[in-house]
């Protein structure tokens, strides 16, 4: 196989083939900017390959010479001078005809809570706080269920009766409402962060987390606090997860 | 005592079913099924399966109520819905309305829940599901569709479903439900809302069976042949997407020349649809849970002078305010920041707050176009002075709406409207015949409005250098390659 002996033709195959196996090879797909930078890698690691010594270099650069200056060569030079603008040129047409795209939306989608905070002119703990509905085991049940009809008459429309955030109101909505079911939203917050949130909705959101864009409303407006600590109890109850618990003193 | 009953009823549920079910229906285990309905359908279908959970008041169309036995949604003859269509209406849910697609759910439990649903109403189900065949599929074609228009007056679905499909028939007000309930016609334009599926085999199977407790009867008896369903089913699809195809970014094309004024205008046809979903305002009181209208269409256009928004959108009902019968107007609005502020920092996307205002773009049926700064929902101040002209057309359950406005604004309560920008942009809409006014309206959160910039010719003329450079630089490096050799 002198073909394969090569380093121009070997040279080739392993670009190839690591631009494949990038692409294809990676699921979810890797975005293009991703595999552009892995690929100028696998590029620098090619050249320094092949210039490892002189005999090896000449056998990288001989195809390349010979393609631009021997007589029997010409097909490919005339090949290569029809390809290469025309690609290059649809590559450049491509770039200039594409549309814009919407900005990206930075936001901060689990920003830092505040220590404590004001509920209907009551201070209430936000560090350091568990559900206190939690304390008593024998009432538990009975709160979770009442969280259910809280969550049914005030959350799913947004949130969705599967609490995955697919309520039908959902489509209209940018950010998204929460996925409880999602490992990455309530399973990754303590049980006082949701109610900070839910408390005090979009409007209570610091400015990193774009409070002028957020549909969730302020529920200290028409929940007690027994009945908000009761919906976070359903949350969790309903979806299988567990709160995050506050680190002990050290 | 209930348990007793209960129990009763699902053995002898089971011992009916376990043998008639037909192919690819499992059976399913009701006892089962129970503890997945107790945690997953309950709160909306009640613990009884009569519809009437907690959050069952809220919701329009209601919850259905297991007790009757009564199911839209069948592929058979008789009245008896077969395992497989209570199985697909869990799995698909019931779209356009808040059941949603229990598809997350295991087949085991979904069949187990077949079981116990029917256990609510064992002895309707005593009569074994008759499957319904449809006629000989007739393929969509120009001459099928204008037969199932035939069809569509000659047995009068425009009656309740109106002329061209959009739910304004003048039946309209009266139908009810099998439970005394208002109920609304479908809107046949929108398919991606059909509680049974778009496809067109769904639809001629409605049209054959009828949807039960609905006042949708079988049509099977009343066309002239058996291929006229298929004919209506084809012209049905014909009428709007399957899918709405919302958009994310939504642009205002550049033009030379004028816009036209008039909305029904031959130039606002040719311009694709940008279609935007609207929901219930639910954040303050009075909160809108059912709203009327669910979907707006922008089209967008702008010239040196003047940018003008079209906008399409369905309401059944065509109504202005009248203070003596306590009539609100058909109102859509359209919003945006006062100024466009460097970073991300815009109002509320609720109509503003108490520090920042939004300037909104109005227009109201019996008042015209007007201009308006708002602090939130109820703090609305119009504004004089404006140069924005508006005209609306309404036919057959549509709204079409031309507005107009200097680019460039008069005062700092106006935004200029620059190309090339990401200006934020919401909309609100109000269906005055569904007693929607003030807070009780649809709307959306922000989204962006970009003034493209007119397509340059430098599309056209970058390649072509770029291809001649490319063969230029070839040509020298094959040149210096050779006289180095």
């Amino acid at each position: 196989m002198s073909v394969l002996r090569s380093r121009f033709v070997q040279a080739v195959v392993i670009l190839v083939g690591a631009f494949l196996a990038l692409r294809f090879g990676i699921r979810p797909p890797a975005p293009w900017s991703v595999i552009q930078i892995y690929m100028a890698v696998v590029f620098l690691a090619v050249l320094i390959f092949v210039s490892s010594d002189t005999d090896s270099w000449r056998s990288f650069v001989n195809p390349m010479r010979a393609a631009l200056v021997d007589p029997s060569q010409r097909p490919v030079r005339i090949v290569l001078a029809v390809a290469l603008p025309i690609l290059l040129g649809y590559y450049a047409y491509t770039q200039a005809a594409a549309r814009p795209q919407a900005p990206a939306e930075l936001r901060a989608v689990h920003p830092a809570p505040p220590g404590s905070i004001q509920f209907r002119g009551k201070e209430i703990n936000i560090a350091g706080v568990d559900n206190p509905l939690r304390k008593d085991v024998a009432t538990f049940k009975r709160n979770v269920a009442a969280g259910g009809e809280i969550y049914v008459r005030s959350c799913m429309f947004c949130h969705g009766d599967n609490l995955d955030g697919h309520g039908l109101f959902a489509s209209a909505l940018n950010p998204p409402p929460a996925n409880f079911e999602d490992p990455g939203t309530i399973a990754m917050l303590q049980e006082s962060y949701l109610f900070w949130r839910i408390a005090k909705g979009g409007p209570g959101l610091p400015r990193e987390s774009t409070p002028w864009n957020s549909a969730m409303p302020a529920w200290e407006d028409r929940l007690t606090e027994e009945q908000i600590w009761q919906v976070i109890a359903y949350l969790y109850d309903a979806t299988g997860q567990e709160p995050r618990r506050w680190e002990t003193a050290h | 005592m209930r348990a007793i009953v209960l129990v009763g009823a699902l053995a002898s549920a089971v011992f009916l079913f376990a043998s008639a079910s037909p192919a690819g229906a499992q059976a399913g285990d009701a006892q089962a099924g129970r503890a997945v309905y107790e945690r997953k359908c309950a709160l909306c279908h009640g613990e009884k399966g009569d519809g009437k959970g907690p959050g069952a008041d809220l919701l329009d169309p209601r919850p259905r109520d297991f007790t009757t036995g009564i199911y839209k949604i069948r592929t058979t003859v008789n009245k008896t819905p077969t395992d497989r269509d209570l199985f697909d209406v869990i799995t698909r849910g019931m779209p356009g309305t808040f059941m949603p697609a229990w598809d997350v759910l295991p087949e085991k439990d979904r069949w187990n829940l077949v079981a116990y649903l029917k256990a609510f109403a064992a002895d309707k189900f005593k009569e074994a599901p008759k499957k319904q065949e449809l006629p000989k599929e007739v393929a969509s074609s120009p001459e099928s569709i204008r037969r199932g228009k035939e069809m569509y007056e000659a047995i009068e679905c425009n009656k309740c479903h109106g002329a061209e499909g959009r739910a304004d028939g003048p039946s309209r007000p009266e139908l009810k439900d099998e439970w005394g309930h208002p109920i609304r016609p479908a809107n046949l334009t929108k398919r991606w809302t059909f509680r049974g599926g778009g496809g067109r085999a769904e639809i001629a199977m409605r049209l054959t069976t009828g949807v039960l407790g609905t006042p949708m009867p079988s049509f099977i008896d009343s066309v002239e042949k058996p291929d006229d369903i298929w004919h209506l089913a084809n012209y049905l699809a014909s009428l709007g997407p399957e899918s709405p195809h919302y958009a994310t970014l939504l642009t205002a094309e550049a033009v030379n020349g004028d816009i036209p004024a008039d909305p029904v205008a031959e130039f606002w046809k040719r311009m694709a649809p940008q279609n935007i979903p609207l929901v219930g305002q639910v954040t303050i009181d009075p909160r809108n849970f059912n709203p009327s209208i669910d979907m707006v269409a922008l089209r967008a256009a702008w010239n040196d002078k003047e940018v003008a928004f079209h906008v399409t959108w369905d309401d059944p009902t065509q109504s202005g305010a009248d203070a003596a019968k306590k009539a609100s107007p058909d109102v859509v609005s359209l919003q945006f920041p006062q100024k466009v502020a460097e970073g991300a920092d815009r109002p509320y996307f609720l109509m503003g707050g108490d520090a920042d205002a939004v300037y909104l773009l109005r227009w109201e049926n019996g008042k015209g176009a007007t201009e308006a700064s708002a602090n939130g929902p109820t703090r609305i101040v119009p504004l004089a002075g404006g140069e924005v002209t508006g005209q609306a057309a309404y036919a057959n359950g549509q709204y079409r709406l031309v507005l107009k406005r200097p680019l460039v604004s008069k005062g700092p309560d106006r935004p200029t409207f620059q190309p090339a920008v990401f200006l934020p942009i919401a909309f609100q809409a109000w269906d005055g015949g569904a007693g929607e006014t003030g807070a009780k309206m649809s709307l959306t959160s922000w989204y962006y409005l970009r003034l493209e910039e007119p397509q340059s010719s430098r599309r056209f003329v970058v390649p072509p250098v770029v291809a001649i450079l490319t063969f230029a630089a070839m040509l020298l490096v094959v040149r210096v390659a050779n006289r180095r050799a």
